[in-house]
């Protein structure tokens, strides 16, 4: 390990490039991709993010949210005839037009019971219950993978990236002005600490890391967008970086929507959008070995509830984005929207295990080996078969 | 005499040690704790001027309808109100004489949480805890649970207030209907716990018995809670196996079997006994809590008595990590800030929680690891350095003071604070282990 004395006194005005990790190099790292994992938390209406407007049912089982046909203003934007995407959701067309997006219809966890703080511990903890494990499943994958942490935008690191192996957080929009002196003092009263000590530590090696894009921060603070867009930008251009992440994980909340849903969700899915387009733009061609993986705890009621919103559902969608996503396509099994084809008679019928598509990504994509994904990362997912063909061969 | 229970006493159970508090009560820290559990408090001072949301809410009203110009008169007005009800509730925090019992209040709003990413919120909130769950938080949960599900704060943030029976005279004449997540989250969160034995058809029942629950109007504008019969569900309801009647009393009949049941009293102390002992709660603290809800029949103020009477609760110093809150408010009753300088809305915002802003109904986090992450960690650092350089005339002495408030600091803390300058070393005693800790 490094000398924390020698690396903190090493900071300052330029210090922090200078810094030499070679125990952090590279080289080590097993392939050369990128993963963003996006965790839609509230409970996305997969419905109204991708409508199935080919099924005849679709407008009668939506009532007045079925979006407008395609073609006519404020429409759905067909995809393959079936399929389509919501307007706000426009952004995109150009991805699935270039095969860079895919999306699975119909996934939903191995638990049913609509609970979103529940679903989202199982979402995260990759077990098939709540409180299965207190590690996070895309911690597990990165056992024994060498490289910069893997880090979670925010403050804190969410459950899916905790665990044994080293992570980090960071907000891709503070400036940080460091006093070094101080900050020696204090590493140093954290030595022995076993949980503010790790937790300095990474994060001071993370705003080393994070240094030399200073100034990309400052043009996105610039720009016009919502606070989460320009993260994304930022966090773009850190991962297209030689000593970047090749891991990140990415919270977007607010998907909740009880209640008059289609302002609310309108907005949300311009920013999802947003953030996709905005990232892709600022990694340039490492784009080509990016996958970004969006998932949500559930779905929500296939009709809508008393006050034209919807109340907690099943199956819902999940999108892959990215140069490595082999796209241009829906994936999964249409369940139908005929009443006796849903859920408990109200929800879309789960067809594709949301474990299913993670295990693809991190075997075909980050080469996490069978073995640790069936011991260790997904416990007693042998059902949840990995779809291999989400990712470009 | 003992000032290791005294320091958990003041700092774990309290908001946090002001010079001397150490001290003043070590002679009986147990019965300091005890006697702020009273069913009455006296009125607040900071309070006085407040508004009481009925107020708001016809003040709101009045600048429903209108352009640009007025809708910007309505935000403004809901941020301005927003600001004076979380001034008054810092400077509580700060002044209190029963930090005990004010942590308590916390506790309880936070269980019972609504959050501003509902914006009408924003300017009910504060009024929220005042009225609907500091009244009871020695008293009686069944009036807390009523109170919340009546407060326009709560009928607005988890969408009741739209709620309406479908074969009521409302709804079957506009096609309008029922909203769950009231409902869900009331069993869930609230009282039973997400496997307390509850299940979906319970959910739309119990959504059923509480439509018609809102907030009366009067000459077209709100001010309180009113039951609206044309909205509420026709027919009898079954939640949880038994049958209630129509009508506005199944309502409190209902809450009030929620409250009894024995999965609310479990959850209640479990939650107590996260948030006052430890992350991982010893599980003969959380049944001896349990008991006493249960034998009070849901008392608060007996329930607070058997937390404090766990013996688990005083074998361990130092088992919690601060939330950002706690952190400022005890840094601030330890330098002695009170309307004047850092440690205020601003400071708990950049930490990371602004108040009734949690990410979702079930409140803030009680558990270290979901404060944890580096950056976290870093700002707080921050925070300190900033704090330590603007509070140096108020301290002669930083390792008295440390030692003052903590009652002790660890030798590295000891040493590390008496060899760097005044303002570095007010900023280790802030950033030390022992003070990021409770």
């Amino acid at each position: 390990m490094f000398n924390r004395r020698t690396l903190l006194k090493s900071m300052g005005a330029g210090g922090l490039l200078a810094l030499a990790r070679p125990e952090w190099s590279f080289a080590a790292a097993p392939g050369d991709v990128r993963l963003v994992v996006m965790l839609l938390r509230g409970a996305v209406d997969g419905l109204a993010a991708v409508p199935p407007h080919g099924d005849f049912r679709y407008e009668k089982a939506r009532g007045a949210m079925a979006l407008p046909r395609s073609g006519s203003e404020g429409g759905v934007i067909d995809l393959d005839g079936f399929y389509g995407l919501h307007p706000s959701l426009a952004p995109l067309q150009p991805l699935w037009e270039s095969k860079e997006l895919a999306l699975v219809h119909a996934t939903a966890l191995p638990y049913n019971d609509r609970s979103h703080f529940d679903s989202q511990d199982v979402l995260e903890n990759g077990t098939d219950r709540p409180l299965g494990s207190r590690t996070g499943w895309l911690n597990r994958a990165l056992v024994g993978k060498t490289g910069e942490p893997a880090m979670a935008i925010g403050r804190t690191v969410p459950l899916i990236l905790r665990g044994p192996q080293k992570v980090t957080s960071a907000d891709p929009l503070r400036v940080w002005k460091p006093d070094n002196a101080l900050l020696n003092a204090v590493a140093d009263l954290y030595e022995a600490d076993p949980q503010l000590g790790p937790a300095l530590e990474i994060g001071i090696q993370t705003q080393a890391m994070l240094d030399v894009h200073r100034g990309r921060m400052r043009d996105a603070k610039r720009q016009k967008k919502r606070d989460f867009e320009k993260a994304a930008r930022v966090l773009g251009g850190v991962l297209a970086a030689d000593d970047g992440p090749r891991v990140a994980v990415v919270d977007l909340g607010g998907w909740d929507t009880h209640t008059g849903q289609s302002n609310g969700l309108n907005k949300l899915l311009e920013g999802l959008a947003g953030s996709v387009v905005g990232m892709r733009e600022a990694m340039g061609s490492t784009w080509d070995k990016t996958v970004v993986l969006a998932m949500t705890e559930f779905g929500r009621t296939v009709h809508a509830n008393g006050t034209a919103g919807t109340d907690h559902g099943t199956a819902s969608f999940t999108m892959l984005a990215g140069g490595a996503v082999a796209g241009g396509k829906v994936y999964g099994e249409w369940p139908g929207l005929r009443d006796d084809q849903l859920f408990e008679g109200r929800d879309l019928q789960p067809t594709t295990d949301l474990r299913s598509i993670s295990k693809g990504v991190l075997m075909a994509h980050l080469g996490v080996s069978d073995s640790a994904i069936e011991d260790s990362v997904f416990p007693d997912s042998r059902d949840a078969k990995p779809m291999l063909e989400l990712i470009r061969s | 005499m003992s000032i290791r229970e005294a320091t958990i006493a003041v700092n774990r159970f309290g908001l946090g040690a002001r010079p001397g508090d150490i001290a003043k009560i070590s002679k009986d820290p147990r019965g300091w704790l005890k006697g702020q559990l009273k069913p009455d408090a006296p009125p607040i001072r900071e309070f006085a001027a407040l508004k009481p949301s009925g107020e708001t809410i016809m003040m709101l009203a009045a600048l429903r309808k209108g352009g640009a110009e007025v809708r910007d008169q309505r935000n403004q007005m809901q941020r301005d109100t927003y600001k004076v009800e979380m001034a008054a509730r810092c400077l509580v925090a700060v002044r209190t004489e029963m930090p005990f019992r004010e942590r308590l209040v916390r506790f309880w709003s936070n269980h019972l949480a609504v959050s501003t990413s509902r914006g009408e919120v924003r300017s009910m909130a504060g009024a929220y805890e005042r009225e609907a769950i500091r009244p009871w938080v020695c008293g009686k949960f069944e009036q807390m649970l009523l109170s919340s599900a009546r407060h326009p704060a709560m009928l607005v943030y988890l969408d009741n207030l739209r709620s309406v029976g479908p074969n009521s005279k409302v709804g079957s004449k506009r096609e309008r209907g029922l909203n769950e997540n009231y409902a869900r989250e009331l069993m869930e969160l609230h009282t039973l716990g997400v496997r307390g034995g509850y299940s979906q058809e319970d959910i739309i029942e119990l959504a059923k018995i509480l439509t018609g629950w809102g907030i009366e109007r009067r000459d077209g504008i709100r001010v309180g809670f009113q039951f609206d019969g044309a909205r509420h569900e026709p027919g009898n309801k079954t939640v949880l196996g038994k049958r209630y009647r129509e009508g506005e009393e199944s309502g409190r009949q209902v809450i009030r079997d929620l409250v009894h049941h024995d999965s609310t009293g479990k959850l209640l102390a479990t939650k107590l006994a996260r948030h006052f002992i430890a992350d991982d709660p010893p599980p003969k603290a959380v049944d001896r809590i349990a008991k006493a809800f249960k034998s009070s029949r849901g008392d608060l103020g007996k329930t607070a008595e058997a937390l404090v009477d766990c013996p688990e609760a005083w074998e361990k110093s130092l088992t919690k990590l601060k939330t950002p809150e706690d952190l400022v408010s005890s840094t601030a009753r330890a330098l002695g800030y009170d309307t004047d300088g850092l440690p205020n809305l601003e400071s708990v915002k950049y930490l990371g929680q602004l108040p009734f802003s949690a990410p979702s109904p079930q409140g803030w986090a009680d558990r270290a690891e979901e404060w944890l992450g580096p950056e976290a960690i870093l700002t707080r650092v921050e925070w300190a350095e900033q704090v330590g350089m603007e509070s140096t005339e108020r301290i002669e002495d930083p390792v008295g003071f440390g030692e003052d408030i903590l009652g002790e600091l660890s030798k590295t803390t000891r040493r590390a604070v008496a060899s760097v300058s005044k303002s570095d070393a007010l900023a280790l005693v802030l950033a030390s282990p022992e003070f990021q800790r409770r």
